[in-house]
């Protein structure tokens, strides 16, 4: 079964090489070629997840010729690793028609996918890292060559960040290579830190964490990369690269250093809490509709980094419940907004109006989408959130209230992009506008499926998740 | 045996050169740059076979303070393909065969100064290789380049002036001996307490010269003058080869001469060393309008990288693999300077004249950002295991704020390195057709080193960390 696992990092880079050596000149080969290996591994995830689950709690193990674990898919991975496939299929289906390089185009978003499945499924230090690391490339190469007006700009920032972030936690790495004499994940946690090396280890490893989620202050590349990028890398980006941090928070900095996480609680709770209402304060006073969601995600991962410092069971299970809805859900508004921006070349809110009437199809999976960001019973967004303020009533009491603030605010900025844009007079440049085809129906509908699937049964999520975070829950002294 | 492999290997790179020189008298400069390459690849073979047949003297295990002969082969390697990639100034251009003669001189000077184990056969054979650099970059005939060989030259001058004072305070402090080990006794063991500090004081002078050949921070003045103006080809070798061996070799005085454990001075100085490098190196590239200016900074500051290995506990492993692959990096972006100048008779070798160059030049593009993500140390690529090995030596020594400065300045680099990838790949170009040639040695040699890069980085992750230490016969 190791082979199966290998095979869902393997199987996109393949598709990569084909869809890069397909080239350019043949861009319907490179397409469906990238079609093709995106649905593959969407039913290799699939399969591979079913198998995981079936198994013990240790999950499918890949393991080295010398011996070693490589990558391992258990109950944390799981989740994370299907999402990605889902979005893959989701960001190939929606650069369909891109004219610039589209062989290029397609192998680095196959690249991006299989250096990101990479990032979940490692059982490595060094294997994590270099997954880690290699997600940038891709990404700052969609961005800069794919993206709109100020791509370099913002291309550079987001690998600046994130670089500065990620050599930081290369530095906490080291540490735990260092201090344990073995890169393989489970034997450093087992093996365990001294209190003082644990503590430089947790603050190294969220710097880098902290950067990818990304943690308010240090979220200023976010906006730029996020509108800047081509809708698939915009897709990706909030979809996947962000889970990244809280998952590397999860899966290391918190065994890994459990009594800093314990005391640096309070710090990430503050953190969190201040994303929550900032980002969604932000949301509120855009213009630009991409931006707008861009700032959302600012305030979803908030509660992913609030549930993470809760560090109970049930909160860590919430992270991971919120990581995915906010997964579907941004893929889903940057999904349409892109569109939007392909048939009206504008992004400013203040444009627009009544598009519900033009464009039937596409206002319903707006007011879809953003009802999903508010928070709706019934859909992704509403369990994780739900469940991490319940358990942050628990470990912070009334400080809750201003996370209460910050959902008010989140059906306030929500709303009313769905007025400004939705309903309202319909201006007459819009009429004529074509509704969604065939193609972009088919990205959506996976995405409203996800988001319906997950509202009215988060176990789907939780009971995968459950028995990792009841382990690492253990470890930080809770139940 | 008595001969030594990395003494076979300094013998046959001379051997190159004086056949280079012959040739270039009585036949063509072709045949003289053959015969050049010739010995140079030999001693590169010579290298390896002593590697397979550990009976010939040298053991597979290349500490510091055993023979060197694998690094030794390395630097002639990085040499051959410096040479190769240059190709065309013996086979088009007015260049004569001394050129390819110097080179081999320089190599066999550079392979030689890591054989030593004395001060005395160390300066000598470190000024064999330096007179030719000099003479190499003057060769460029150009007014620019003869003014920064004159540079080159004085403060060459100047940090062997200190070597000599330095050499004369330990010959005095250590009772009369200028051998590596016996500084070392007497640093262990002063014959009175007053000498420790003269014996301090005399290696620091030392270290004046090692970390002027080397390009370190505070005697790196010369070198981007001096990259900017030589030849392409000169460049390039002068950034690689010579620089790898002058790395190891001040790593062997500081580990074998210095007495690193005795007294915390050693690992300070090279921390200070260290430090300023990186700094100095990072930042003044970020400013660099010129590609192979920004390389000569950037390369300030790999030195840098290079000596934290030096703070760790181990017998300084990390920096025989962290030089020679920053050796083979530099050299391909030296080389990928040399391709595009080669074919863009325009490109007056800024880093903005390279604007669009991945549309024009793909292969190229390609293989030069292989060579700067190297540099920058990204994972993939070689250079990410070379950092991680030397990081990894300061950190388990308990320098960890030595490795967050390195990092640190790993992200500047991002600002210089990402750069030119920008410019390259994010940006149409002005839409001037420019003429197009075929590929030539230049990219040739270019290509096969990022490929040889990717292999390195990307092995690895697969085989385990260990793989490394192996190929470099380090296990």
């Amino acid at each position: 079964m190791a082979v199966l696992v290998t095979s869902l990092v393997l199987l996109p880079l393949a598709g990569a090489l084909a869809t890069w050596l397909a080239g350019n000149s043949a861009p319907r080969i490179a397409r469906v070629a990238a079609l093709a290996t995106a649905l593959a591994e969407a039913g290799l995830v699939t399969f591979a997840v079913v198998v995981a689950s079936s198994r013990s709690v240790a999950g499918l193990v890949a393991t080295r010729a010398s011996g070693g674990v490589l990558l391992r898919l258990d109950g944390l991975a799981g989740p994370l690793v299907a999402l990605t496939a889902v979005l893959g299929v989701v960001a190939v289906l929606a650069s369909w028609r891109i004219r610039k390089r589209p062989g290029a185009h397609f192998a680095m978003l196959l690249a991006l996918q299989a250096a990101v499945t990479a990032v979940f499924l490692a059982g490595d230090l060094i294997v994590f890292y270099v997954a880690w690391e290699a997600v940038l490339l891709p990404m700052f190469f969609l961005i800069g060559v794919w993206g709109h007006e100020k791509r370099r700009h913002a291309a550079m920032k987001f690998f600046a960040y994130t670089f500065a972030g990620s050599a930081l936690m290369l530095v906490g790495l080291i540490l735990v290579v260092a201090n344990t004499g073995t890169t393989s994940i489970a034997q450093a946690v087992a093996k365990g830190l001294d209190p003082r090396t644990a503590t430089l280890v947790f603050w190294l490893l969220a710097a880098g964490f902290a950067v990818k989620i990304p943690v308010w202050p240090l979220h200023t590349w976010l906006p730029d990369a996020h509108v800047e990028a081509p809708t698939a890398g915009s897709i990706m980006l909030a979809g996947v690269l962000l889970k990244m941090g809280g998952y590397g928070f999860i899966r290391f900095a918190l065994p890994l250093a459990p009594a800093t996480a314990h005391a640096a609680a309070p710090v990430l709770a503050t953190l969190g809490i201040v994303a929550i209402v900032y980002g969604a304060l932000m949301a509120l006073a855009q213009t630009d509709l991409k931006r707008l969601v861009a700032y959302s995600s600012v305030a979803h991962m908030g509660f992913v980094v609030l549930a993470i410092s809760i560090g109970s069971k049930l909160a860590l299970t919430a992270a991971v419940l919120v990581m995915v809805a906010h997964g579907l859900t941004s893929a889903l508004l940057f999904l349409l907004v892109g569109l939007l921006q392909d048939r009206t070349h504008t992004r400013d809110i203040a444009r627009f109006g009544g598009l519900l009437r033009a464009v039937p199809g596409w206002g319903t999976a707006l007011t879809f989408g953003l009802l999903a960001s508010l928070g709706l019973p019934g859909l992704a967004g509403f369990p994780g959130e739900v469940a991490s303020m319940l358990e942050g009533f628990r470990a912070y009491g009334w400080w809750m209230t201003v996370v209460a603030v910050g959902v008010v605010l989140a059906g306030a900025y929500n709303l009313r992009a769905l007025r400004r844009v939705a309903h309202g007079p319909l201006a007459d440049e819009w009429r004529s506008m074509r509704d969604l085809d065939l193609r972009e129906t088919l990205a959506i509908v996976p995405l409203v499926i996800g988001i319906v699937a997950l509202g009215v049964w988060p176990s789907l999520v939780s009971s995968a998740v459950a028995s990792v975070a009841e382990t690492i829950a253990k470890m930080l002294g809770g139940g | 045996m008595a001969v030594s492999a990395i003494l076979v290997e300094a013998g046959l790179a001379f051997a190159g050169a004086v056949v280079a020189m012959a040739l270039d008298a009585f036949a063509s400069r072709r045949a003289a740059a053959w015969g050049a390459l010739a010995g140079l690849a030999l001693a590169a073979a010579a290298g390896a076979v002593s590697w397979f047949l550990p009976g010939l003297g040298v053991g597979r295990v290349a500490i510091i303070g055993s023979s060197l002969a694998s690094t030794g082969a390395a630097v002639a390697l990085l040499a051959a393909l410096a040479l190769a990639g240059g190709w065309r100034r013996f086979a088009h251009g007015v260049r004569g065969g001394e050129a390819a003669a110097l080179v081999a001189v320089s190599t066999a000077g550079a392979i030689g100064s890591l054989w030593a184990r004395d001060l005395v056969t160390l300066l000598v054979l470190l000024e064999v290789m330096g007179l030719a650099g000099y003479a190499m970059v003057a060769l460029a005939g150009t007014a620019p380049a003869r003014e920064s060989a004159m540079k080159y030259f004085v403060q060459g001058a100047i940090a062997t002036g200190f070597a000599v004072f330095g050499l004369g305070v330990l010959y005095a402090a250590s009772g009369g001996t200028v051998a590596y080990a016996g500084i070392l006794a007497a640093v262990e063991q002063p014959a009175f307490a007053a000498l420790a500090r003269p014996l301090l004081a005399g290696g620091a002078l030392v270290l004046v010269t090692l970390g002027f050949k080397v390009g370190a921070f505070p005697m790196h003045s010369w070198a981007p003058d001096v990259y900017e103006t030589a030849e392409v080809a000169d460049a390039a070798y002068l950034a690689s080869a010579p620089k790898v061996a002058a790395m190891v070799a001040l790593a062997v005085f500081v580990l074998t001469a210095l007495g690193r454990d005795v007294s915390p001075a050693p690992r300070v100085l090279v921390a200070v060393l260290c430090t300023g490098s990186i700094v100095v190196g990072n930042f003044a590239a970020l400013s660099q309008m010129s590609l192979r200016r920004m390389l000569a900074y950037s390369g300030i500051a790999q030195v840098g990288y290079a000596l934290v290995a030096l703070t760790g506990a181990d017998r300084g492993q990390a920096i025989l693999i962290f030089a020679p692959l920053y050796g083979l990096a530099a050299l391909g972006a030296f080389l990928a300077a040399q391709a595009v100048g080669e074919t863009e008779s325009g490109w007056d070798g800024s880093v903005a004249g390279l604007s669009g160059l991945a549309a024009r030049r793909p292969a190229l593009a390609a293989a030069l950002s292989v060579c700067l993500l190297s540099m920058m140390g990204l994972p993939l690529t070689a250079g990410f295991f070379a950092k991680f090995l030397v990081f990894a030596a300061a950190v388990g020594a308990g320098y960890t704020w030595l490795a967050v400065v390195g990092v640190l300045g790993s992200v500047v680099s991002f600002g210089y390195y990402g750069r030119v990838i920008l410019v390259m790949y994010f940006e149409e170009g002005d839409g001037t057709p420019r003429p197009q040639a075929t590929a030539r040695p230049a990219s040739r040699v270019t290509g096969a080193i990022a490929i040889v890069l990717v292999i390195v980085g990307v092995a690895p992750v697969f085989a385990g960390i260990n793989w490394l230490m192996t190929i470099m016969g380090l296990r």
